[in-house]
């Protein structure tokens, strides 16, 4: 009997240090998501919600490159077999690139959403620039929004532009609470386009939102890397002209170009090689060490260390006027082999070190939103005025047109050369109804689809079909 | 004080010792034949059988014991042989003969926590014997472990010299590549397994694939045990469910000390791909590329300048496959010395490996040392410590994963080996090596005679495996283990890549060292109890009770840099300008186990197995981190029956069945955690964010599994045959389920779904002719399994794994889907495709072809292995062969060597097949310079079956028996022997474009190639 007693107390004692084993393995770079609830760690959050855009599957490449790649300013040259998809335009649901850049463009969203919703929760009194950290994030979220319609809704004709052929209005899915738990997980479905341009309007709205932004929110830095009330109202310009509200957009255009220091910078080329400058950049994506880009890589070719996937197309050349001090920059030639190989860019060219900043919105864009909207507002002196401020800085003289049509279609051809590289002429296309240019037949069904892009497959899988593609994929 | 009592009470028995009275008694023990037998265990035994004094034979049979009056019988036993029992009396000397075992009832199985008599073992657990592991030119144990046992599928994914190999036993289990892994053991310490190396993180690697257990010597272990079914692995609850290999390494036997050395020499030689993957020579690449410009409407002018730019004419045509291949060296040296007395034994070795692989850059050399001692402190108390030690540097190709791709890095050499075109010359004209850029030169892939040359890519990995074993007897039935075993494992990698061509040409060089290190400890305490339920000691329990706890650390540091000076030979990154990276990353996970086991045997005829466990994990959500698993077995040995008494052809028959459960926990050390994260910076200012959505109610897998099996003995074991059919399901699989993208997050990880493998293993052994000089072995082993998904949360959906696959409830877990390839229209060369799933319609248009479940698996549903093994006098011949059924592979990286979509590259020999006028029946279409219609990704086109049959080990061997040579040479053995490995292999798919063994998940990544080796070796025992 005494010999079992002691075999229990012997196993007891092993046992006895059980569970403290398995407890107090904490990771060393994060934290309980309960522990989001103090000013210094929400404003931490604001600029992972910046950190999204600077995503190469975003912002920081594809989302750009492909609205020119799709239309007529870059060719693929490269291997990607996905890339080659979105360049002949024969993209299909399961391509990597748009399943890639509708995450990391939701996931910018719900970076946004979390930002909002602890700001908005948290009452501590040191909080005191809590509104313009809201204000901030819904700008942010209000150009994410803007940045999804762009490439999946929409109709042939455009935006804003009512239901399509068909009758039916493509948005996107619209989520304005953070997903905190799986339970937030649960799939939704498409708003229509007019709620989407709701949201954004929203979110852009001058006095509830843009009211509450820094005038300048950049003020230590050389460079506008924060969100400010002119990159908002710059941004909202933008939103205004996509939906063809011309008074709003010239309004917002104006407003933007009398902030005190704004010009555009004299020598166009000095825009590009690492910073954006104040005085003409209203808003620029920076990038360091620790967040690189691979713009450069994905133009150069192998020999200057990229992997020649992308490069400026002839018909980009060959769109530069004569005496254009564009062209160089905007399509290399052998005589710029010294910083880049032929047929790319001079706007980037940091191959080695990953960090030229990339541009979100200019003054010289701004020039050109107001000349579009006081042009079809039927002010063409003023439309040609503010195109001959981009034109003369170019090194072009004054342009020639004179009517609405030839002026409308001057700025066309101007938006394509300045902002070449930058991500517009694909959505200017389909703005302008002009996507035959591109070779899609907006009067076609079996072409016109192509106006937008797929909803990615991954997406209709995991939704139980919530999520309806759109038509023609 | 206590040191008086202590000191007196060795006085009183050293005094007991000097006043009995005793007497020696010697003799000889041999076999049936006459020959001595080394080792045979030799008790005194006084009344109750109580063992009194012991002793072995030496190396001539010979024992002597002393024996007192107290001393009753002697008992003879030895593993294989049947146990005798001889009364002293007043002999002097005991000469006698042991007999083979007819039985075995003395065999022992490696089992979980121990050891266990086979004839009792409900469970299905497989043995493969050191010898069959020992001198095999394969760098880490897991390669050896092909073919050799049922239900064990081991498939390498690259000819990497080190890398890891893919384990799967009975079919794939669990939703993530790394967890349907088994569990590694190593001397009863559970380990970490598998690519510890930067390459288990996935994205990008320095080395592609690494293994841990390359850092081990096969020349150090005893033997390899693969537990296969729930009786087996229940008692490791929470990681068995997968199977568990138990690795024991060699210990010390008692005698005089024994040497023996091993040596081998070889070279290993590239296994060439099949005719139609090899590359295109000049001339006809050529007529393929103006092929394709008239088919593309090109001028004549066009044509001439295209041509005449890449070298039409200019002579020059490279084998690159020759030239980025070579033949390795392949040869190791172990040396080892075991012995001890009475108390004392020990075993010592080490070793050294190298093993060059058959692509410019690749090799592995190990070094390894071990040491095993144990020590009978007193008659109740055993101690046992081991330290074993490898270090090994490891020397990749660039980027050839099976795993996570690249594949279609610029400086792979296999995939540029296809890529590169005939006429771009590695070579200027004096000689060296050109890396200029013009179409001749290397403008876009490569060249990968430079990249090998002057790029740097290694692994420096140490590995020290220590254990710590006291074994204590608290009464004759009570034993007390406590175990504590430790595993470093420190990972250097190293990258450079030169600053003149390639990937670091753009950064004036770039170098990334990253050091990895785990830490792990694992402590166990067990009691186990034998107790006899009647006093005859025919019906007794084997009962096991114990606790486990096992911690890791891992740390990760990683530093890059960039602008070198311009010489190749300073790649260390001390030399360059610009620091790119520094950081540092920490992981660690626990586990907690209290486990028990019992076994109920009457009359070694029925035995009644239970097991239970509840074990706990920093590794699941803190409301649910513990999970009880257990198991029931129950074998019936008919053998023992009275009415099998006088059926003299059967040996033995044991019947076998049980059902249990177990986990798996082989997921990211916090993903069940909800966290807001750091490291999303913006402008150089700390940024966070939620960063995972977590799973507070994450628990574990439950792996259940039903095994019903016989063992079955004939004519006095000269056939043996297991066969085992069994079902085992995964309920709650832990998944990382995808969601809504518009959430933010692409998964939620979660209990969902199952997976169910259910299949038969046989094997068998038959002795067909056994004659004094002559005999013949033949070992065969069959698998078959059948692996599909049993329940999804929602409908269809990706693989967690690839998206090549995609996972439907009742379809295999890789399932490929893609298009369904029709074919070539006759007419007009043009590709074809289905349009669905029905195949009822084709179409010419790609993107209107819908993807389906083509209905190939990249799982084998049968696989293998068939060994002979022929004896004549002193001569052996061993051919065993390894098969493979019922797998497609992939070749993902095809469209550049497939059609005109890619030109200007290197192209496979079987696009001469293409379609060139009206009516022609070809797979391959017209040839299109610039071919933009898809056909060569994105379909079953590319997708091959993976059976084939390979002939593993071909070996001819001469051991030297003459006891005169050999005591002359003052040795004891002498064996050399000749062997070739995958000399041979069969394939069953004509078009297949590469070598079969592709990795489970049957992925073409272009990596290395696999080997052929023809060694000789030599081992001497003294």
């Amino acid at each position: 009997m005494k010999k079992i007693l002691y075999l229990i107390i012997l196993v007891g004692s092993v046992f006895l240090s059980c569970t403290k084993v398995i407890t107090n393995q904490t990771p060393q770079n994060d934290i309980e998501a309960t522990k989001l609830n103090d000013p210094a760690s929400i404003r931490a959050t604001l600029l992972g919600a910046y950190n999204a855009s600077l995503s190469g599957f975003y912002m920081g490449l594809r989302y750009f490159v492909f609205a020119d790649m799709y239309a007529d300013n870059i060719s693929h040259v490269g291997t990607f077999p996905s890339f080659a998809q979105i360049f002949n335009k024969s993209i299909l649901p399961d391509n990597v690139e748009i399943r890639n850049m509708w995450t990391q463009i939701y996931s910018g969203i719900n970076r946004c959403n979390t930002v909002i919703a602890a700001a908005t929760a948290n009452t501590a009194t040191t909080f005191t620039d809590k509104n313009q950290v809201i204000a901030e994030a819904k700008v942010l979220r209000a150009y994410h929004y803007f940045n999804l319609l762009r490439y999946w809704g929409g109709n042939e004709n455009g935006y804003n532009q009512g239901p399509d052929a068909n009758g039916k209005s493509w948005g996107v899915p619209i989520r304005i609470n953070p997903t905190l738990t799986g339970n937030d997980a649960a799939p939704i479905a498409r708003s229509s386009e007019d709620d989407v341009w709701k949201q954004i309007l929203a979110d852009l709205d001058p006095t509830q939102v843009i009211a509450n932004l820094a005038v300048t929110n950049s003020a230590n830095s050389s460079y506008n890397w924060r969100i400010d009330q002119k990159a908002a109202n710059a941004l909202l310009s933008r939103v205004a002209l996509y939906r063809g509200d011309w008074a709003n957009a010239e309004a917002k255009a104006t407003a933007v170009i009398t902030v005190a220091g704004q010009s555009l910078l004299t020598n166009y080329a000095s825009l590009y090689g690492n910073i954006g400058p104040k005085q003409e950049v209203i808003w620029t994506l920076p990038y360091d060490p620790t967040n690189q880009n691979a713009v450069a890589f994905f133009y150069f070719t192998t020999r200057y260390g990229g992997r020649n996937e992308i490069s400026a197309s002839i018909g980009l050349d060959s769109a530069h006027e004569m005496g254009d001090l564009r062209k160089s920059v905007n399509y290399t030639t052998t005589a710029n082999a010294a910083i880049a190989p032929p047929a790319k860019t001079l706007k980037y060219t940091r191959v080695s070190t990953g960090d030229d900043f990339i541009p979100q919105i200019r003054l010289a864009e701004i020039y050109l939103i107001r000349a579009e909207a006081r042009a079809q507002q039927g002010n063409l002196i003023g439309a040609a005025t503010d195109l001959n401020v981009v034109r003369n800085r170019a090194g072009l003289a004054n342009t020639l047109a004179v009517t609405k049509a030839d002026i409308l279609t001057a700025i066309l051809k101007e938006r394509r050369v300045e902002l070449a590289h930058e991500g517009h002429r694909f959505f200017d296309l389909r703005r302008y109804k002009q996507l035959g240019i591109i070779g899609i037949n907006t009067s076609d069904p079996n072409s016109a689809f192509k106006c937008r892009f797929p909803i990615p497959l991954q997406e209709i899988f995991n939704s139980g079909s919530i999520m309806v593609q759109n038509p023609g994929y | 004080m206590k040191k008086i009592y202590f000191f007196l009470l060795c006085l009183l028995l050293f005094a007991g010792q000097v006043f009995a009275q005793n007497r020696t008694i010697t003799g000889k023990v041999t076999n049936e034949k006459g020959e001595p037998l080394v080792g045979v265990s030799i008790n005194a035994l006084g009344n109750d059988r109580k063992v009194i004094e012991t002793a072995v034979t030496n190396a001539n049979g010979i024992y002597s014991i002393n024996v007192s009056e107290k001393v009753k019988m002697l008992q003879f036993s030895h593993v294989g042989l049947d146990e005798q029992f001889i009364p002293v009396g007043n002999k002097g000397i005991i000469n006698l003969a042991l007999s083979a075992s007819s039985k075995d009832l003395s065999e022992v199985v490696v089992t979980g926590y121990g050891l266990q008599k086979k004839s009792n073992s409900t469970a299905a657990i497989v043995k493969v014997g050191g010898e069959q592991l020992a001198d095999k030119p394969f760098g880490s144990i897991d390669q050896m472990l092909q073919g050799a046992a049922a239900g064990v599928q081991s498939v390498a994914t690259t000819g990497q010299p080190g890398a890891n190999q893919q384990i799967r036993i009975r079919g794939v289990g669990s939703f993530s590549l790394s967890a349907s892994q088994p569990l590694y053991v190593i001397d009863g310490v559970v380990m970490n397994g598998g690519d510890l190396s930067n390459g288990n993180g996935g994205g990008f690697n320095i080395n592609p694939s690494t293994n841990v257990l390359a850092t081990l010597n096969a020349d150090d272990i005893e033997s390899v045990s693969i537990l296969k079914d729930a009786a087996a692995t229940s008692i490791y609850g929470s990681r068995g469910g997968n199977g568990v290999i138990i690795i024991t390494t060699k210990s010390g036997k008692t005698g005089k000390t024994q040497f023996n050395f091993s040596a081998e020499y070889g070279n290993n030689n590239v296994i060439a791909p099949p005719a139609p993957g090899r590359a295109l020579q000049a001339a006809e690449w050529f007529t393929l590329l103006k092929e394709g410009l008239v088919n593309n409407n090109s001028s004549q002018t066009t044509i001439n300048n295209t041509l005449a730019s890449y070298g039409y004419g200019n002579g020059v045509d490279i084998h690159w496959f020759d030239l980025v291949t070579q033949t390795g060296i392949q040869n190791q040296y172990n040396l080892s010395a075991s012995g001890g007395d009475g108390k004392t034994k020990y075993f010592i070795s080490g070793g050294y490996f190298r093993q060059q692989g058959t692509t410019i850059g690749t090799e592995l050399t190990r070094y390894s040392g071990n040491i095993k001692i144990t020590h009978a402190a007193t008659d109740r108390l055993n101690f046992t410590t081991k330290v074993t030690i490898g270090d090994v540097v490891q020397n990749s190709a660039l980027a050839s994963s099976g795993i996570s791709g690249g594949g279609g890095y610029f400086g792979n050499p296999g995939y540029v080996s296809l890529v590169l075109r005939p006429t771009q010359n590695p070579f200027n004209p004096d000689g060296t090596l050109n890396i200029s850029g013009n179409n001749f030169g290397f403008p876009a892939h490569y060249n990968p005679l430079y990249i090998a040359a002057n790029d740097k890519r290694w692994l420096k990995a140490l590995t020290i495996l220590g254990s710590e074993n006291i074994e204590y007897k608290i009464w004759k039935s009570l034993k007390f283990t406590s175990n504590l075993g430790l595993q470093y494992n420190g990972n250097e990698e190293y990258q450079f890549n030169n600053q003149f061509h390639g990937d670091g040409s753009g950064t004036a060089g770039y170098a990334l060292s990253v050091y990895t290190r785990n830490f792990l400890w694992n402590w166990y305490n067990q009691f186990d109890y034998h107790f006899d339920i009647n006093k005859n000691k025919k019906f007794y329990a084997d009962v096991k009770v114990g606790y486990e706890a096992t911690r890791n650390a891992y740390l990760q540091q990683q530093g890059s840099a960039q602008s070198f000076p311009p010489k190749l030979d300073l790649y260390s990154s001390q030399n360059a300008a610009t620091s790119t990276l520094g950081i540092q990353v920490s992981s660690d996970y626990a586990f907690t186990g209290a486990y028990s086991n019992a076994n109920i045997s009457y009359d070694d005829r029925y035995s009644l197995y239970g097991s239970f466990r509840r074990d706990g994990s920093s590794r699941f959500g803190s409301s649910n981190p513990f999970g009880n698993f257990y198991s029931i077995g129950f074998a019936w040995n008919v053998m023992n029956e009275n009415f099998m008494k006088n059926i003299t052809a059967v040996t033995n028959l044991k019947l076998r069945a049980s059902y249990g459960t177990n986990g798996n926990a082989e997921i990211g050390n916090y993903q069940w955690r909800p966290s807001y994260g750091f490291g999303y910076n913006y402008n150089g200012v700390a940024g966070g964010t939620f960063n995972n959505i977590g799973n507070i109610n994450l628990t574990w897998e439950q792996n259940k599994q039903f095994d019903v099996g016989f063992d079955l003995s004939l004519f006095k074991n000269r056939i043996n045959i297991t066969a085992d059919y069994y079902k085992r399901k995964t309920d709650g699989s832990l998944l990382n389920q995808q969601i809504s993208r518009t959430t933010g997050f692409t998964g939620v990880i979660s209990n969902l779904g199952g997976l169910e493998n259910k299949g038969i293993e046989f094997s068998i052994s038959v002795v067909p002719i056994q004659t004094k000089d002559f005999s013949w072995q033949i070992n065969f082993n069959y698998a078959h399994n059948k692996n599909y998904v049993s329940s999804l949360p929602t409908g269809d959906q990706y693989n967690p794994q690839s998206n090549t696959f995609l996972m439907r409830v009742g379809k295999p877990f890789y399932s490929f889907y893609t298009r369904g390839w029709a074919g070539v229209d006759p007419n007009t060369g043009s590709p074809l495709w289905y349009t669905d799933s029905t195949k009822s319609a084709t179409t010419t248009s790609f993107a209107s072809a819908k993807l389906f479940l083509v209905g190939k698996s990249a799982s084998p549903t049968d696989f293998g292995g068939l060994g002979n093994t022929f004896t004549y006098k002193n001569f052996t011949l061993g051919i065993d062969f390894y098969y493979n059924y019922g797998n497609y592979i992939i070749d993902n990286y095809a469209r550049f060597f497939t059609d005109g979509s890619f030109p200007t590259r290197g192209k496979y020999a079987f696009m001469l097949n293409r379609w060139q006028k009206k009516g022609d029946i070809t797979n391959v279409p017209k040839y299109i310079y610039g071919d933009p219609r898809n056909g060569a990704s994105g379909s079953d086109r590319i997708i091959y079956k993976g059976d084939y049959i390979r002939l593993r080990n071909l070996q001819v061997g001469y051991r030297l028996t003459d006891k005169n040579t050999l005591s002359k040479l003052h040795l004891s053995a002498l064996a050399f022997y000749v062997r070739g490995s995958n000399l041979w292999t069969k394939i069953y798919d004509n078009n297949l474009t590469s070598d079969p063994e592709q990795g489970v998940q049957g992925f073409n990544n272009q990596s290395v190639a696999p080997s052929k080796s023809v060694t000789v070796g030599l081992n001497l025992t003294f």
